[in-house]
């Protein structure tokens, strides 16, 4: 009994490193000074120093890293809030009167599982067409639509999980559709309005593919700048800098879902088996 | 306050007929339960009432005003939910006044009306707290008061004592009660549970799968019951039916061929009588009597529960005064007074049958 | 006014279906017309109308099968790779979890930072002067293998996207197996089960629902698979690690052919909405 437990604890120690090894190792990297880097590619770090974040956080002609944090966080709070925002009304229609649950609801679900790619170059075409291109709006409603899905099926469960009797009691007391979801659905949803928004949150900011795509300098998110970074240094990449770069840029999420990871495991879990 | 009328009430679920063209009316002020096992149609009932179910057909009236097309909110009826469906993010105070701000009344007089519904319900202490921080009694009075302050044409109860303990479910009893005889309103009262419908009961209707079986008081429903199925289902234990036969000497008989003295003559269509387990007596020398043996005894502290190997008859409930010496295993002699028995015919309902010449 | 509750879902629906129509409603209109059109960067708004060749192009191409069969590989290797190490993860660790919930939120970091910077960090990670691995591998074993080279690369994607998202699968399977009702494994161990038999017979078989979901949709993303292997290699040594995604991007702004690649998205959407239609039906029915 004694000898499995201390396996266990192996196990989890050695799975938590492997797993995360890429982070850690790019942590200890940024906390590297460039001499020390060239000289000591290991993990034992001799003299750690932090001048790598200053560097980053100094704006300079090569990287302004507030420029791209500004454009993820706006991109990414427009696609994290507006999914909720038209999915809610809906979602509480499919809940409780089983509105589009046969054709709608499954088809913006398995909008999910698609390759992004597929909507990437149409969406390219549309936005260059309607001046979106290279704009925080522009990614931002792009975002929206890849935090849709979730966000609807999150919405649903939420409003399928208020008992029933309470809308029926609102309804007693005379309340009609507005009111009733104005003053009794709405507050009751908090809770997943406030676990929809982290996830999308994350997954927004960390999206990749329509960055790369649909914004060549204004509105270029941190996903993207970062590997910019790392093409316009061409031959010599200065590895301690990139590493903190990307620390700076996988910091929001981590911070986020740390936080919050109750929720996130559980909405992850319950978009998964419900999908 | 109001009468609510049914006429032809029909409601079907996916082709399957849960309520069959039930007609009644409850009158101004009374107060009206419906009874019958689960799934017998009861709360769908109340809630067709209500408006929270489509009726499929038939009318509902109130106050002879056709409101089957209403929405709820336009019913002006209260309801007491079973889950009490306390809003729970909102105060007891905030849980009060939402029919009122909902009907957008003015400030104070919401404040007055929440501030008598709190003193009626004694609930004054907690107005300002969230329904998850009362008890199950406080949050049962909550509901009742949400309920009270909008003064609506009738109430309507959804089993509202079944998720309290035993002691306070009669109390909360006791108060219905008392609030039906002060606020002289309307009520409509769903249960399941005897006790409740025949001791807070002007008039109750016992149902039975989408069907009205009797309407009629308490006294009515206990000492006359129409038919089998609301002879047995109030009353605890429940009443004794046995198959009789008629015989040649124009009398009848217990399986068994044992003679029943009915105090008349007169054999016409009845197929069974029924006895009260308290109406069976244990029998003086003498008297015709059934003899039995005593399987179970179970004390009930005031009075003895009985059940007797009755041979051919089968088993019987019987209760006795606690203080007669009977024993499990023992040879019993019953006696079933015939002012006590209860006729009923081939189709299950009760009559009276006439002395013949 | 009084609204039919019909009336009232269709204002219920509206923001959302507004909201799709312009953004994706659009876009399909418009993939529909170029991928049957000749069009570039430079004639965009000028689309001619070929009919199917630009489908012809992309079928005839030889790195757009390759492209599907890489994706095809990847999807199936990297999903087995996961669901095996999730389950034993989940299963093994559960106990040590129950006590402490803290180490779930170790093990899912991974899933938090963006695949992009993954892909970034394992260049670091991989580098052979900077990069911890080859390091360590020189200290141990006086040679390193070329991780990014044409022969390795595919192996070291593989194992990049299995350790991101292995913790995904190791999620869900905790959570499923946390629902087992706890009478049941104590039933079992009172009739004497022990814990090897207790895992095939009892748990296994409640979890095997969440095994099709979670290889399914891990199969599903790796399919689609883009931004690690971008960042990490591009489209890799003589396009070596070209996914479905990575081609009709490559086609798309690197070679500027709309057209073709609007046709291979098509296609692409078509042959996903097949498999997730397929692998629906096999869900339900094991469900």
């Amino acid at each position: 009994m004694k000898l499995h437990q201390i396996l266990r604890w192996i196990v989890f120690v050695i799975a938590a490193l492997v797993m995360n090894f890429p982070v850690l190792a790019t942590f200890i990297t940024a906390l590297k000074s460039p001499a020390e880097i060239s000289r000591n590619p290991s993990l034992a770090i001799q003299s750690p120093t932090l001048e790598n974040f200053m560097t980053v956080l100094t704006v300079s002609d090569r990287l302004n890293v507030y420029h791209y944090l500004w454009n993820s966080l706006s991109a990414a709070l427009i696609g994290s809030i507006l999914p909720i925002i038209v999915a809610f009304p809906i979602a509480w229609a499919m809940a409780r009167r089983g509105y589009g649950r046969n054709i709608l609801f499954p088809l913006i679900v398995n909008l999910r599982a698609l390759p992004l790619v597929i909507f990437a170059v149409p969406l390219y075409l549309m936005f260059s067409v309607v001046n979106l291109l290279d704009t925080q709006i522009g990614l931002g409603l792009v975002l929206a639509i890849v935090n849709l899905p979730l966000a609807l099926m999150l919405l649903v469960n939420a409003v399928s999980e208020i008992p029933i009797e309470l809308e029926e009691a609102a309804r007693m007391d005379g309340a009609r559709l507005p009111r009733l979801i104005g003053r009794i659905v709405l507050p009751l949803c908090r809770p997943a309005f406030i676990t929809t928004f982290v996830f999308g949150f994350i997954t927004a900011w960390n999206e990749f593919l329509f960055g790369l795509i649909l914004t060549t300098q204004n509105a270029v998110p941190m996903t993207v700048g970062a590997s910019f970074f790392f093409a316009t240094s061409g031959g010599g990449v200065q590895w301690g800098v990139a590493a903190a770069v990307m620390i700076v840029a996988a910091l929001p999420p981590l911070l986020l879902g740390l936080i919050m990871y109750r929720k996130i495991t559980g909405s992850m879990v319950s978009g998964a088996v419900k999908g | 306050m109001s009468r609510i009328s049914l006429e032809n009430v029909s409601k079907s679920f996916n082709g399957v007929e849960v309520i069959k063209s039930v007609s009644f009316t409850v009158e101004d002020g009374e107060f009206c339960v419906f009874v019958g096992p689960s799934g017998c149609g009861k709360s769908t009932l109340l809630r067709m009432i209500a408006g929270l179910e489509d009726v499929s057909s038939g009318r509902v009236l109130i106050d002879d005003e056709d409101v089957t097309k209403l929405e709820p909110f336009d019913r002006q009826l209260s309801m007491v939910f079973q889950s009490y469906a306390l809003y729970p993010h909102l105060s007891v105070r905030q849980n009060i006044a939402f029919a009122l701000e909902t009907a957008k009344q003015p400030k104070d007089v919401i404040k007055s009306k929440v501030a008598e519904a709190a003193r009626t319900l004694k609930l004054e202490a907690y107005l300002d707290r969230k329904p998850s921080e009362l008890s199950g009694g406080q949050r049962q009075r909550v509901a009742i008061g949400r309920a009270i302050v909008r003064e609506p044409k009738a109430f309507l109860f959804d089993e509202p004592l079944s998720n309290l303990d035993a002691a306070l479910r009669g109390e909360t009893r006791i108060e219905i009660a008392a609030l039906h005889k002060s606020l002289a309103a309307t009520m409509i009262y769903v249960t399941h549970d005897q006790v409740e419908a025949m001791t807070l009961a002007d008039r109750i209707v016992v149902l039975n799968k989408g069907e009205i079986m009797q309407v009629g008081s308490p006294r009515d429903l206990y000492e006359r019951p129409e038919n089998i199925f609301v002879a047995q289902f109030l009353g605890s234990p429940k009443m004794n039916i046995i198959d009789v036969v008629g015989n040649s000497e124009g009398g009848i008989s217990l399986p068994g061929n044992q003679p029943l003295d009915i105090g008349l003559k007169s054999t016409e269509n009845i197929k069974s009588v029924g006895i009260r387990p308290e109406q069976i007596g244990i029998a003086t020398d003498g008297v015709a009597a059934i003899k039995g043996t005593i399987k179970l005894c179970e004390y009930h502290g005031s009075v003895l529960s009985l059940i007797v190997d009755a041979g051919p008859i089968g088993d019987l409930s019987v209760l006795v005064p606690s203080a007669g010496d009977v024993v499990e295993g023992h040879e019993i002699r019953l006696a079933l007074p015939a002012g006590a028995l209860h006729f009923f015919d081939e189709a299950g309902h009760r009559f009276t049958p006439v002395q013949q010449a | 006014m009084r609204l039919l509750p019909k009336q009232e879902n269709a204002i219920l629906a509206s923001p959302m279906v507004l909201f799709l129509l312009v953004l994706l409603g659009f876009p399909v209109v418009l993939s529909i017309i170029y991928g049957f059109s000749e069009a570039s960067f430079e004639s965009l708004m000028s689309p001619k109308f070929i009919g199917l060749e630009n489908f012809r192009l992309v079928l005839q191409d030889s790195s757009f099968w390759d492209a599907g069969w890489f994706s095809l590989r990847f999807g199936v290797i990297t999903a087995l790779l996961e669901c095996v190490l999730g389950l034993f993860l989940a299963v093994y660790l559960a106990p040590l979890i129950r006590k402490h919930g803290w180490m779930v939120a170790v093990l899912i970091i991974p899933m938090i930072v963006a695949p992009a910077m993954i892909g970034l960090m394992y260049r670091l990670v991989l580098h052979e002067f900077a990069g911890p691995i080859p390091y360590y591998f020189y200290e141990w074993f006086g040679w390193s293998p070329s991780f990014l080279s044409t022969g390795m690369v595919f192996q070291t994607i593989v194992v990049a996207e299995t350790l991101q998202w292995t913790p995904f699968a190791f999620l869900l399977f905790l959570t499923a197996y946390q629902a087992i009702p706890n009478d049941i494994r104590e039933a079992a161990s009172v009739d004497g089960t022990r814990p090897w038999r207790m895992f095939w017979k009892i748990e296994f078989p409640q979890m095997l629902p969440t095994l099709f979901v979670a290889g399914f949709i891990r199969f599903i993303d790796g399919f689609r698979v883009f931004d690690n292997i971008y960042t990490l290699v591009g489209a890799g040594p003589g396009g070596s690690t070209t996914s479905m995604s990575i081609y009709i991007y490559e086609t798309f702004l690197r070679r500027g052919e709309i057209g073709k690649a609007m046709a291979a998205a098509i296609l692409l959407f078509i042959v996903a909405f097949a498999i997730l239609a397929m692998g629906q039906r096999l869900m339900r029915r094991a469900q």
